[in-house]
């Protein structure tokens, strides 16, 4: 008898049984785990996908409040949106040599501007030479030079104190009780025909007054004709009775050139979307009007700047000119990246700005000259010589990689950027995408919030360089004086070390600023 | 049972703890990371309500510096002991005794008065600061005016708010210059006068048998009141309007965590504006929670107010306002204006001005 322990083996039935349950058991293990696993590699590539998005969409959102895109204060390569350079631009052949800036006067200016990211101090207001010109952009200086002219009432006489503001002042931005800055008619309304019976059209009807009473560039500004005894007509005539300052007088006239002189400097440095961002809500960027319509033997228009450099630009388009921002028009911030169209494709633009983008591929990258007339153009409107569409976004898109070393296998995240102003409103939009390689599936984000403006970029950024540290600052009430500081000087814990960093708005000398120090 | 048969007892036990551990260990860690997305992804819903903060935080500056403020809080007697003089205001007339308990608000002219660019808001009156002149003295701008001046007292820039128990004062009563605002947000289940969130109130017949088949009849309003559902079906128009009106503040429970705005007017028409998402209610730090008296709010708990901080999202912009108005609505960064070239100045005004300048603020401010 054998006994159980004496057995040194299994029976075949045994072995049978055992690795047929064995390999039940295995294939079921099997397929537990690699069902498992692969669900453990779907839910982990699902969290990556999402984890991709959330990374794009946070990325989106610094972007919107950095723009790092447009101008990195950190990058050791140059920022090309800081650069100046001289460039002629066509103006208006409409402004007459009897501008009180004669710089102006010439139909097609040379002059230096800058981009969005120029500092101010590289591109200070301009100081005329006062013996030549008569004329001196340096805020606070008189605009006319001599004595003769200053006591010259037909020129202005004893110049309105708002009048010798120039450039910009960093501390001192439209301040918000300046009628200036709160005016808020529609000022100009009339077209530049005027129908032969003398009538005005309804369109045409100056019933918010005249732009020339707010602001002009001329020594001698017909301002209004008011009563005119000599015409009988004078008195059913619209125009004639909102001529506000009565007869066509020298002792009238008045030099309103401050309002003008403070957009021109802000386009010339910073462009089309620059200038709106800086500029008030209630700011009429273009004045269109000619100055001396003669209709039956009867003058009926007013004399007004008659500047046309903003027409077509961003004035509110031909016929009726004068408004806040141009209808249907979009300005933008045209990118000098390596990721946009604007740098890698090309595009012609021409030496004016009426016509906006042609639209044709010039085949060579966008040079400085081009940059810099690319900033004071239309992009996208009713007039402008747009052909594609596509191409304008080419050049206003940036697209940067955002994952240039990523595994093959994980999905190629992106994302497109614009900044741009279409109807008066200023949007940064993004679009994150990802494309899955393996899936071939594609997901699209779209984000846009509310974020840094240009100005709040500029003040992101140090004026020599690098990142700018804002701590405060401190309204004494007393005298009214903002300081630069979260304290004031005496105050206790008062240190200069925590007085903000010049930023792109400062001058450059800090001593330009002494009170808020 | 013999030594074989335990031993093969104990294999089948190991290969089948072995699988349970092995399913269970890949259980976990799907777990584990879907936790972990759960997670992020509630970072990510901060951000995002803190962005919406800041578009809250700009609109209630640029309708606060028009609007002026409420009158109903002159009840608050103890932050606010002239609240008294509200009674005197009703009495003169210059405010109705407000019997549906609504809120009055007496219109203001801006951060930075457009009428003389003096500090804001101020009310048609010219009522606003106390003491004109920061000579000690209190003013009465207006000498006909009889109010001793409750209004007069709300920008008065005397210093009477400490940030720590038994500190020294260091800031004004919001809204004077160097003030500070903070508003905690929930959504309420019912705001006044909502709409119901109804796409389709006219819907078109899909039957084809249907005589109305394809047609787009206007049967219902578009859109709908959002009433109560407590409100019976033969409620009269006045009950409905009440209702309607009223709506539901209570806060809507559960879902997303609260975020908030917090205001620090740094100069007259300029502000630090800190939004955040979480539960510390726009508080600043423990010093602060002490000092306002909100303790309670936490349990009296340092260390839970400390976890809500550390577990919040925090941003810091500084926002400049500005008087002009040559817009259709509210619009931000600047810009600007009506977006059509054939109608009068009225089509071209908001109420409330416009932000001329956001900043994000790349390091926590010192004042804030």
């Amino acid at each position: 008898m054998i006994t159980p322990r004496l057995r040194h083996g299994f029976t075949l039935i045994e072995l049978v049984v055992a690795t047929g349950v064995g390999m039940f058991v295995i294939v079921t293990a099997y397929a537990a785990v690699r069902s498992a696993s692969r669900t453990i590699q779907a839910a982990e590539r699902l969290a990556l996908e999402n984890r991709l998005l959330r990374a794009g969409f946070v990325y989106a959102l610094d972007e919107i409040d950095y723009w790092t895109l447009f101008d990195d204060p950190v990058s050791a390569n140059p920022q090309p949106l800081r650069a100046t350079d001289a460039v002629t631009i066509s103006r208006s052949s409409e402004q007459k040599t009897n501008n009180v800036v004669t710089a102006l006067s010439s139909t097609y200016t040379t002059s230096t501007y800058g981009l969005p990211f120029t500092p101010f101090k590289d591109l200070p207001p301009v100081d005329y030479d006062a013996a030549t010109t008569g004329v001196r952009l340096r805020p606070g200086d008189p605009i006319l030079a001599t004595s003769a002219e200053q006591s010259d009432t037909g020129l202005g006489g004893s110049l309105l104190t708002r009048d010798l503001d120039r450039g910009w002042d960093m501390h001192r931005p439209y301040q918000a009780s300046d009628p200036l800055s709160w005016c808020s008619a529609r000022l100009m309304y009339a077209s530049s025909s005027i129908p032969n019976d003398g009538k005005m059209k309804s369109d045409d009807l100056q019933l918010f007054g005249r732009s020339g009473l707010f602001s002009h560039l001329k020594r001698r500004p017909t301002l209004g004709y008011g009563l005119m005894t000599s015409n009988p007509k004078a008195l059913l005539d619209d125009r004639v009775i909102t001529g506000a300052f009565g007869q066509s007088d020298a002792n009238e006239a008045r030099t309103l050139t401050r309002y003008d002189n403070r957009i021109d400097y802000l386009w010339n440095v910073l462009g089309n979307l620059g200038a709106i961002d800086y500029l008030p809500a209630n700011t009429f960027f273009g004045y269109n009007l000619s100055d001396s319509l003669i209709r039956g033997g009867v003058t009926y228009a007013c004399e007004e700047a008659r500047d046309g450099r903003y027409q077509d630009r961003f004035s509110n388009g031909p016929g009726r000119t004068l408004s806040t921002g141009r209808q249907g028009s979009t300005q933008a911030i045209v990118p000098a990246s390596p990721f946009s169209g604007a740098d890698t494709v090309g595009f012609a633009a021409d030496g004016g700005l009426g016509d906006g983008d042609d639209g044709k591929k010039s085949g060579s990258e966008l040079s400085l000259p081009l940059l810099i007339r690319s900033q004071r153009k239309n992009w996208v409107s009713e007039t402008a010589h747009i052909f594609h569409y596509g191409d304008t976004y080419n050049r206003l898109i940036q697209i940067p990689p955002l994952t240039p070393q990523r595994p093959d296998n994980w999905p190629d995240l992106r994302m497109a950027f614009m900044r741009t102003m279409t109807r008066g409103r200023i949007s940064a939009v993004a679009f994150v995408r990802w494309l899955d390689p393996v899936s071939n599936k594609e997901v699209e984000l779209e984000v846009s919030a509310l974020g840094s403006t240009l100005r709040g970029a500029r003040q992101q950024r140090h004026r020599d360089g690098g990142w700018a540290t804002f701590y405060g600052v401190h309204y004494d009430a007393v005298t009214g004086v903002l300081w630069d500081n979260p304290r004031m000087a005496g105050d206790p814990g008062y240190t200069t070390s925590e007085n903000n960093q010049p930023t792109l708005d400062y001058p450059a000398d800090a001593a330009d600023v002494p009170a808020r120090r | 049972m013999s030594l074989y048969q335990r031993s093969r007892g104990g294999v089948v036990l190991i290969l089948a703890m072995g699988l349970c551990v092995m399913l269970g260990a890949l259980a976990l860690a799907f777990i584990a990371r879907t936790r972990m997305d759960a997670s992020e992804m509630a970072g990510l819903l901060r951000i995002a309500q803190s962005r919406v903060m800041l578009s809250a935080a700009c609109a209630y500056v640029l309708e606060a510096g028009r609007i002026g403020y409420d009158l109903s809080d002159a009840y608050d007697s103890v932050r606010r002991p002239w609240a008294t003089t509200y009674a005197w205001a009703i009495s003169a007339g210059r405010v109705s005794a407000d019997p549906q308990n609504t809120l009055y608000h007496e219109e203001c002219f801006g951060w930075v008065d457009v009428r003389d660019g003096t500090v804001g808001p101020r009310t048609l009156d010219y009522d606003s600061l106390r003491d004109r002149n920061f000579d000690g003295t209190e003013d009465n701008l207006d000498p006909t005016d009889p109010e001793p001046s409750y209004y007069d007292r709300r920008y008065d820039n005397t210093k009477v708010v400490t940030r720590k128990i038994g500190g020294p004062a260091v800031r004004p009563f919001w809204p004077a210059v160097g003030g500070i605002c903070r508003a905690p947000m929930a959504v309420m289940k019912r705001p006044p006068f909502a709409l119901r969130p109804e796409t389709t109130p006219n819907a078109i017949t899909q039957d084809p048998t249907a005589w109305d088949f394809g047609l787009p009849l206007l049967r219902n309003a578009d859109g709908n009141p959002s009433l109560s559902p407590d409100l019976p079906a033969t409620a009269t128009q006045a009950q409905r309007w009440a209702d309607w009106q009223a709506g539901d503040r209570l806060p809507r429970l559960g879902g997303a965590q609260g975020a908030w705005f917090r205001l620090y007017r740094d100069a007259p028409a300029t502000f630090i504006v800190t939004v955040g998402c979480g539960g510390t209610m726009g508080y600043r730090d423990w010093d602060e929670v002490e000092a306002e008296g909100a303790d309670l709010r936490f349990g009296y708990d340092r260390n839970l107010f400390q976890q809500l901080l550390d577990e919040e999202e925090r941003l810091w912009f500084r926002i400049e306002w500005s008087p002009a108005v040559a817009t259709k609505g509210v619009l931000y960064g600047g810009s600007y204006f009506s977006d059509t070239n054939a109608v009068g100045p009225s089509d071209s005004i908001n109420q409330a001005g416009t932000l001329s300048l956001i900043q994000r603020l790349r390091m926590q401010p010192r004042e804030w």
